[in-house]
């Protein structure tokens, strides 16, 4: 009895363990295809304290031409599209954000003080819903 | 002894002594406590007497010609206790930054450092009731990391020691009263000091409130009347007897300095808290003291930035309009009672209505009442709170008292202009603190700073904490001060000034505990110099 239990538990440990490294595995091969979205940038909404407010200013004073040109220099941006996983993607452009305070790289928009990263969230998720 | 100056003249005998102070507040009164039994001979002069006089008060009148928030009128009281008559109680020393940085505007700064006040502070804090000398998170029994919102260096929580608050005149009157070496003359107003050509005070200049002039002679003089008084009696006095004393540079009576505050920024916390340490009443020191707590950018962040010395309170606030309106039924169902309370304890009766604060404080009992619950309970979850500023004012010459020689007062002296406002500068170090506080909470993922929206309008909406602070400021120089190191009007051998007058910076600090503290100072002083 005890010795079939140990092996159903290792058994079942081991399925556990592969199913996430194949479900890892295709994560980011179906990442991968899809290719990147702005849409994916959307995770980030709930971090963002009033987006709607910052996005519109982000376009205000940068402009959209200048968000795009910017996003596509931003590390953390451009990174996170390339992630399939929402949680994923959320936690790491919640990183970027925390690097960008962490290095200076803030910004004072519509009286909030931001990372740059979460500015040109805001800004191209807003930018894109007006389109 | 307290002498009745509306009932007895000023004969030779009493009016002989070995020093004489001019002011009955927290510095005049430490200062005389400090002498008692030094084998020194004391007089102090009080312009009021224990209670209330809007006829004397009125002689503290004065035009203000820029930021009219303050009052000069009532911000500093002439009857015995002085301002401590109607103070908030916060006390805490000066920070060491504070001792050991000059102000940033580049006048000279203190001429001592922490380290040679810590004794006086110890002193001031027993004037002051506020237990030990002791301003470490620590001193809070059982206050743990998990208990403040934020441990970070670099933004520091720091602990407010709150005084009942004492008032200096009902707790230390009765000591006064039954000495035998401190005469109290209380309604005795000094109007003039002979000084002679080589600086000597020997006589000051009364008058009774009723209007009798007498006289006071004394080996050293001492002004503790407050920063807008202090200037106002030496700049007559210098225009009366046609000399500069303590105003080589045009010092005396400019770089006047008060706490500005008002709300600085809003912080949006990332996840929903509940009540912390940081915005906790009833927070008490292991010595039994009431305490607050603030936040502050550590020294090294001040110097880094160059920004002035500032305190932050975290104030809790609600998105939900129907919260945000119990608030405010809370607030002033709150102010009634307190109000109230001061009434039942006899203080500010001033500008006190029974009916509308009994009103005020029946009508918002239902708030009240689910607001203590909520205390009691810990229940309430936080998401966001308003930073509320209390900050450092860089000394400058554009802030001055000076004479108004168009208004009198009772006694016939040029009445005070206050032309004071926070400046350009002082705004702009409060904003670069907000938003090096963001960078902090935003790094730290605790949440995002909102910016105040009133920055952009004219003195940005700043109140003021009413701290009457540096018209006479220290120095060891001359041309930068206009008292020396020990407190004597620089000019002089035997007059001297102290009280907030005398503060090269101010600090993020009530200057209540550093006046006491400077006054013990000036008593070793005096005690060393008279050999008592």
């Amino acid at each position: 009895m005890g010795r079939m239990a140990r092996r159903l538990f290792i058994g079942s440990g081991g399925a556990l363990i592969a199913l996430g490294g194949v479900s890892i595995l295709g994560c980011g091969l179906r990442g991968n295809r899809q290719g990147a979205t702005l849409e994916r940038l959307s995770v980030m909404l709930a971090d963002i304290v009033d987006p709607i407010r910052i996005g519109q200013a982000a376009c205000e004073t940068i402009g959209i031409a200048g968000l795009q040109e910017e996003a596509g220099a931003n590390v953390h941006v451009s990174e996170a599209l390339t992630i399939q996983c929402a949680a994923t993607r959320r936690a790491r452009l919640r990183a970027g954000c925390q690097a960008d305070f962490a290095q200076g790289r803030i910004v004072v928009c519509d009286r909030y003080v931001l990372s740059r990263t979460e500015m040109l969230v805001a800004g191209l998720l807003h930018a894109d819903a007006l389109s | 002894m307290i002498r009745d100056g509306r009932t007895i003249s000023p004969d030779d005998a009493a009016t002989q002594c070995d020093v004489l102070i001019v002011g009955g507040g927290p510095a005049g009164i430490t200062l005389a406590l400090e002498l008692e039994n030094s084998g020194l001979r004391v007089v102090l002069l009080e312009s009021g007497g224990d209670e209330f006089d809007d006829r004397i008060q009125q002689l503290n009148d004065g035009r203000l010609t820029a930021l009219d928030t303050t009052d000069l009128s009532a911000a500093s009281l002439r009857m015995l206790g002085g301002a401590t008559n109607h103070w908030g109680g916060h006390c805490l020393p000066l920070d060491r930054i504070d001792l050991e940085r000059a102000p940033l505007s580049g006048l000279s700064g203190w001429p001592f450092r922490y380290a040679d006040m810590h004794d006086y502070y110890v002193k001031a804090s027993t004037y002051c009731e506020t237990g030990a000398l002791d301003y470490d998170l620590d001193a809070i029994a059982g206050l743990g990391p998990d208990d403040l919102l934020l441990s970070d260096p670099r933004i520091e929580t720091r602990l407010i020691r709150q005084s009942t608050p004492t008032n200096f005149g009902t707790a230390y009157g009765p000591v006064l009263k039954a000495s035998e070496t401190v005469d109290v003359w209380t309604w005795t107003t000094a109007v003039g000091i002979d000084i002679d050509e080589s600086g000597l005070a020997d006589t000051v200049h009364t008058r009774s409130s009723e209007g009798v002039p007498g006289r006071f002679r004394a080996r050293e003089v001492i002004l503790a009347c407050g920063a807008v008084e202090n200037a106002r009696l030496l700049l007559a006095n210098n225009a009366r007897i046609g000399r500069s004393f303590g105003n080589r540079n045009g010092l005396l009576g400019s770089c006047y300095m008060d706490h500005p505050l008002g709300g600085a920024a809003f912080l949006h916390l990332q996840q929903p808290t509940r009540k912390r340490a940081n915005w906790s009443h009833g927070l008490q020191t292991r010595d039994g003291v009431d305490a607050h707590l603030v936040w502050r950018l550590s020294d090294e962040e001040l110097e880094r930035e160059r920004l002035n010395n500032t305190q932050f309170f975290l104030i809790p606030l609600s998105d939900d309009p129907d919260e945000r309106a119990q608030q405010r039924r809370r607030a002033k169902g709150l102010e009634g009672l307190k109000s109230t309370a001061k009434w039942v304890l006899g203080r500010d009766q001033k500008n006190f209505r029974l009916s509308a604060s009994y009103c005020d404080m029946i009508q918002n009992a239902d708030a009240l009442a689910v607001h203590a619950y909520q205390e009691i309970t810990g229940g309430e979850r936080v998401s966001r709170l308003l930073l509320r500023y209390e900050t450092e004012q860089q000394p400058n010459r554009e802030n001055y008292v000076a004479l108004d020689e168009g208004a009198r007062d009772a006694f016939g002296m040029p009445r005070a202009v206050l032309n004071w406002s926070p400046t350009l500068e002082d705004r702009d170090s409060i904003v670069r603190s907000a938003i090096r506080i963001g960078a902090i909470v935003g790094e730290r993922g605790l949440g995002r700073i909102e910016l105040e929206d009133h920055f952009d309008l004219r003195y940005w909406d700043a109140s003021t904490a009413w701290h009457q602070l540096g018209t006479t400021r220290m120095s060891i120089d001359p041309g930068q001060g206009v008292v020396d190191p020990d407190s004597r009007l620089h000019g002089t051998r035997n007059l001297y000034v102290t009280g907030g007058s005398v503060f090269c910076s101010g600090g993020r600090a009530n200057p209540t505990m550093t006046i006491v503290a400077l006054a013990v100072r000036l008593a070793e002083h005096l005690r060393s110099k008279r050999g008592g």
